[in-house]
């Protein structure tokens, strides 16, 4: 009997635990709607999500662009400007005015016409109400609707106006109207919009979206039925998941799927994998051109020549990079400058750089002096990106090979973002996502222009020819004269020499075996795009 | 001469120490976070920042409040929290008090079970061990214990994910739930995710446990009342769990009580290996977009969480030692 109860009372401290563990979960439920039947694709990502607000969350913004909203125009697989919910634009010869023409029998996915009115409310309320749009404060004049067309005039000549709009989405009017606070709004339908899909569930909980294909899309129903786009907060658990069939593929926007899984996954027989050039630029580095010896471009051309971009290629991507040119953006841009020589490992030609500039090693240490003092620069880097903190320790070697001392600063995005615009290093690490290199005046001078604010633009380049010519470019949609612009500004990187790509990277996008006809976008996120929705079969199971 | 207090004084006297702590920490989670460099409407802005934005920048600290002094968001942090207002996540879109109880919900669902049958285990296991001092069964568990004390939690809760839930497939790659499932069916699939986290968090809590107990069980294993319980007959077993390890027990309930807030906020690269949306991924990223009103409150509740499991320590401390009444 006493040990009965001896056994109750042991069993009444398990039960009690198991009580404790299950309390705080009172309340939560899931939701089963799955069809048997259904075309599912399964889609991993790491982004860190936080609501269905495309105003509120920066990455779910990204990822609606793709599935539940439209733009006016898209890039294609070109990279050129294609229609989308416009059929058809005009830019006035001044490029003040723009028309867009907004195709008929859109639909709002609660069954409402997506209206010409719609999209100005969109612009206006875009320019009005969100920080991040402000800019269109100093470009945007007025909106006017006539019949189909959408006219925009501006205050100024704006030439990457169709650019900028490829991530602007038209939203309903009749929903957000009378919302004043769009990125605190919690409303129901906040994730209504026109797209390809509409919007599900999101289970914050279990970290996943259910979309399902829109059967009323205009430009015809996806042949995806469903879309589950599953979150993961490690890397390793998502490769995990795609190698024992849990999800079919990977999505990112601007991130690299990690090399060192690929092998992994090709072991398997299961994963087939998609490469693309990564319009953006996964590791490099901008100098300081207010402080010595960073101000003086002989220094900087020094660093050039130090830099062995085959063995970063090689080492820190895994063969998957190559060298780049002093023009900073990759060849698949539109109008690349071919004309402008790769970046070159020459320690030879570093020293002599170095040598012309009096820097020199008196005191027979290995290292070389500026006025009477060894040099030592400040190397700054964001410790969230691994291989940008491994590029950082081998540039600091290189710079030590040819007898510059440096100290590297390795910090969190935050940290980084403060030091960075207090210009408190000699050389800042950095990375530059594909439409960072598309914004402003293109080619990456977004980073680079002075008079620019934001978390990883440098504007650190203040040269009064570099700041017209992109004021130039940005006056301009006129095709050549854009196209000389772009020469032009690439020339500039390579003259003025504010920073410079350490490599140019064939992103890999893994999906499983049996999903076949994907179009590659170099843009939206690799097989994961608007235009594979239309594409994309599963020939096995 | 020993002075007796009143037991209600006793109890003022202690809860008013306890909200002095509260508020020298409540003071601490304000200041903190804006001592370190980083700018929060960065965060918000991004990298469509245009040069003509300064104004913009201007109107979004004054909607958060940052543009005003330090001391008057001092004040106001502590008017409008002990209102209710905890302030608003510009990371979570949504209220502070909204986005810390999801999180700390997840990480109770974690610690809460880790934290009792880690000290059951360690309990049970140290007292063992010292009993059997030197035997086959003491060196395996010491061993085994200094071995998981000694490994990277991140690294063992990697090894977990791959041998149990790829490898073997018996569990899933992490996560809290699959989010397919309603009413039983979905707490037996939560308590099927959670069998790894929480598995891992009660061997790492009690590889350290099973020292301290192993240790303290050892220390009284010569006193006089343990001959006493054996000279009377009793059972080894009983000797040991009924006499030995209650004695044995007060420092695991200090130590406990200490581990809880760790644990808490600690469990960090738990929660990332196993995708769980926990108070560890919630502080991590809220420091990152330099969040102030979600620190402020994650903090907050931590130290609550803090305070409260020292307090009953103080009193289960009293109560297995009659001598501190």
């Amino acid at each position: 009997m006493k040990s009965l109860f001896k056994r109750g009372r042991t069993l009444g401290v398990l039960l009690l635990t198991a009580l404790l563990a299950l309390l705080p979960l009172a309340g939560c439920q899931g939701s089963d709607d799955a069809g048997a039947d259904d075309l599912v694709l399964q889609v991993g990502s790491t982004k860190p999500f936080k609501t269905t607000n495309k105003f509120g969350d920066y990455w779910y913004g990204v990822l609606s662009g793709i599935t539940t909203h439209d733009s006016l125009v898209k890039l294609d697989t070109n990279m050129q400007p294609s229609p989308w919910l416009a059929t058809s634009w005009e830019v006035s010869a001044d490029s003040k005015q723009f028309t867009f023409t907004i195709a008929e029998g859109v639909k709002w996915h609660d069954g409402m016409p997506l209206t010409p009115e719609d999209v100005k409310f969109s612009i206006e309320y875009q320019r009005d109400k969100i920080a991040s749009s402000a800019w269109m404060k100093e470009v945007i004049d007025n909106v006017q609707v006539d019949g189909q067309d959408v006219i925009i005039n501006l205050q100024l000549p704006y030439g990457n106006l169709l650019t900028e709009f490829m991530t602007y989405h038209p939203i309903p009017k009749h929903i957000w109207e009378n919302v004043e606070d769009p990125d605190g709004y919690n409303g129901a339908d906040r994730a209504i919009g026109s797209g390809p899909f509409k919007l599900d569930s999101w289970n914050e909980t279990a970290g996943k979206f259910t979309f399902t294909a829109n059967d009323d899309y205009f430009q015809g129903r996806p042949k995806i039925d469903r879309l589950v786009v599953d979150v993961y907060k490690n890397m390793d658990a998502l490769v995990m998941s795609l190698a024992n069939g849990n999800i079919d593929t990977w999505w990112d926007y601007s991130g690299e799927f990690p090399y060192t899984h690929v092998p992994t996954l090709q072991g398997t027989g299961q994963i087939e994998f998609a490469t693309a050039t990564f319009l953006g630029v996964p590791a490099a580095i901008g100098f300081n051109l207010d402080v010595s010896p960073t101000s003086e471009l002989e220094f900087r051309q020094a660093v050039a020549k130090a830099i062995n971009y085959e063995q970063i290629a090689e080492l820190v991507f895994d063969n998957y990079g190559s060298v780049p040119t002093y023009g900073f953006a990759p060849s698949t841009h539109p109008n690349f400058n071919d004309s402008i020589p790769s970046l070159e490992y020459d320690p030879s030609a570093a020293n002599a750089f170095l040598d012309g500039l009096g820097f020199l090693d008196t005191t027979g240490n290995g290292k070389r002096e500026a006025n009477g003092q060894e040099i030592k620069l400040r190397l700054l880097a964001r410790s969230d990106t691994p291989s940008t903190v491994r590029c950082a320790e081998m540039v600091m070697q290189y710079l030590q090979d040819i007898g510059i001392g440096a100290q590297l600063t390795s910090v969190d995005s935050a940290t980084w973002v403060a030091k960075k615009d207090a210009m408190e290093y000699d050389i800042v690490f950095f990375r530059a996502t594909p439409w960072g290199n598309m914004m402003h005046a293109s080619h990456g001078s977004g980073y680079f222009d002075s008079r620019r604010t934001g978390q990883g633009v440098l504007h650190n380049l203040d040269a009064q020819d570099y700041l017209d010519a992109c004021d130039a470019r940005l006056n301009t949609a006129v095709a050549d004269q854009q196209r000389t612009l772009d020469l032009q500004l690439q020339q500039m990187h390579h003259d003025y020499l504010p920073g410079l790509a350490l490599t140019w990277i064939e992103s890999v996008y893994p999906y499983r075996t049996g999903w076949d006809n994907w179009v590659i976008d170099h843009i939206y996120g690799g097989v994961v795009n608007s235009f594979s929705w239309f594409t994309v079969t599963r020939t096995a199971e | 001469m020993e002075r007796h207090r009143h037991p209600v004084a006793a109890i003022a006297g202690k809860t008013m120490r306890y909200l002095i702590v509260l508020f020298i920490i409540m003071s601490l989670n304000f200041l903190l976070p804006r001592l370190m460099p980083g700018d929060p409407i960065m965060n918000i802005l991004g990298e469509e920042a245009y040069y003509g934005s300064a104004q913009v920048l201007q109107e979004l600290k004054a909607q958060h409040g940052l543009d005003q002094p330090l001391y008057t968001q001092y004040i106001r942090y502590f008017g409008s929290f002990f209102q209710g207002d905890w302030g608003y996540s510009f990371l979570c879109m949504r209220p502070v008090l909204e986005a810390v109880s999801l999180h700390l919900r997840w990480t109770l669902a974690l610690v809460l079970p880790a934290i009792f049958l880690g000290a059951l285990l360690a309990a049970v296991a140290g007292a063992l061990a010292a009993w059997y001092r030197q035997s086959k069964l003491d060196v395996g568990l010491s061993a085994f214990f200094l071995f998981c004390y000694s490994m990277p939690t991140y690294w063992l809760a990697m090894l977990l994910l791959f041998i149990f839930g790829f490898q073997l497939g018996w569990f899933p790659l992490g996560k809290v739930t699959g989010g397919d499932a309603s009413g039983l069916a979905y707490l037996l699939d939560v308590g099927w995710h959670m069998f790894l986290p929480v598995g891992l968090l009660v061997v790492s809590k009690a590889a350290y446990d099973f020292l301290v107990v192993r240790n303290s069980v050892v220390s009284i294993y010569g006193e006089d009342y343990v001959l006493m319980a054996q000279a009377k007959g009793l059972s080894q077993m009983a000797v040991l769990f009924k006499h030995a390890l209650r004695n044995a027990m007060a420092p695991l309930v200090t130590v406990t009580a200490i581990q809880f807030g760790a644990i808490l906020s600690g469990a960090l690269m738990v929660e990332i290996v196993f995708s769980w949306p926990g108070m560890g991924t919630l502080i991590f990223e809220a420091i990152g977009a330099r969040d102030y009103p979600v620190l402020q409150g994650a903090f907050f509740m931590i130290a609550v969480c803090m305070l409260t499991a020292n307090y009953i320590a103080d009193m289960i401390y009293v109560w297995l030692d009659p001598r501190t009444r």
